[in-house]
């Protein structure tokens, strides 16, 4: 019952993230046909879409990885999960690290303007989401060591749930990255 | 738990033909996309609930001949009582306020967090308040 409860709380997660895709069309209509708007970025400069790109296929690679791991845990080859879920997790970190590096680079802050306002709260509030999927798959990761050491034989429904909030955090950030980057 | 789903699946539909219609009339972005966002505030539980109606075994509440006996038992495992939900929103409240009064009430925050976090972690595997 555990992951049926997720999947409704996912199901909010989706309004939330309305929320905020609706503010940025909002703000970004008003704005038009000027956007970002003039003064965020110094001439010549512009947001290094190729570079969040490899990085978005390295979130959405994680995510057939985290299944295959849930896969091999539900058959009880605990070895192999946790292989995938530090296959799933360095991915992710590799995600975070760059959004990080984004940050530290980018020209412009969140008082700059409206569209620095909402880049920021929405890569941010995105990136909070992928910080807590990392944490879950620490404590996933834990839960395994016990089942390889013997005598934990593991809780499949937690995996399971972390997967459907992991596929979530994947599946927004298409949509994100759609938004931010592509129609900026 | 297909009337469930049914219910949810319905919810999904009817914003998710609001929102077509909406699309097609204004060409507006930002209602449309709140719309797709309830569409799947409705369908995705909803495919789900039908999924997993599917792969669990039928409860009493879905057969009309059950008996009020055949609901006897454990319905679940349910949390107790505790602080811990409420010091962590106090924790996620003064962190969301450090965008406004700056990084010293983040520290607050983050402390209240993690105490809330290893509390209730705690409570869950030892019972009883922590």
């Amino acid at each position: 019952m555990l992951a049926v409860g997720v999947v409704v709380w996912l199901g909010s997660e989706f309004m939330f993230f309305s929320g905020l895709f609706a503010a940025f069309f909002t703000i970004r209509a008003h704005n038009m046909p000027l956007w970002p708007p003039p003064g965020t970025f110094p001439p010549g400069r512009h947001l290094d879409t190729i570079q969040a790109l490899i990085f978005t296929f390295a979130l959405l690679a994680s995510s057939p990885t985290f299944q295959l791991g849930v896969w091999a845990q539900e058959r009880g080859h605990f070895k192999a999960a946790r292989n995938w879920i530090i296959t799933s997790f360095v991915l992710g970190t590799a995600f975070l690290a760059n959004q990080a590096y984004e940050w530290k680079t980018l020209p412009f802050r969140p008082r700059t303007n409206a569209y620095g306002s909402l880049f920021y709260i929405m890569s941010g509030l995105h990136g909070l989401h992928v910080l807590l999927g990392l944490v879950a798959m620490i404590a996933l990761l834990g839960r395994l060591a016990g089942s390889i050491k013997g005598g934990d034989p593991g809780e499949t429904a937690v995996f399971q749930a972390v997967s459907y909030y992991w596929h979530f955090v994947d599946f927004v950030w298409i949509g994100l990255f759609s938004a931010l980057f592509l129609l900026s | 738990m297909k009337i469930e789903s049914y219910v949810l699946l319905f919810v999904g539909f009817f914003f998710g033909l609001v929102g077509l219609v909406y699309w097609l009339w204004s060409h507006e972005d930002a209602g449309s996309v709140m719309l797709l966002g309830t569409f799947l505030l409705g369908s995705v539980p909803g495919f789900y609930y039908l999924w997993w109606s599917r792969r669990m075994r039928p409860r009493p509440s879905d057969d009309p001949d059950a008996t009020l006996e055949d609901g006897a038992g454990v319905v679940g495992a349910f949390p107790g009582s505790s602080i811990w939900p409420f010091v962590l929103g106090l924790g996620a409240t003064f962190v969301a306020l450090a965008f406004v009064f700056g990084a010293w009430t983040l520290g607050v925050g983050l402390f209240l967090a993690v105490a809330a976090l290893v509390g209730v972690v705690y409570e869950s595997r030892r019972g009883g308040l922590v």
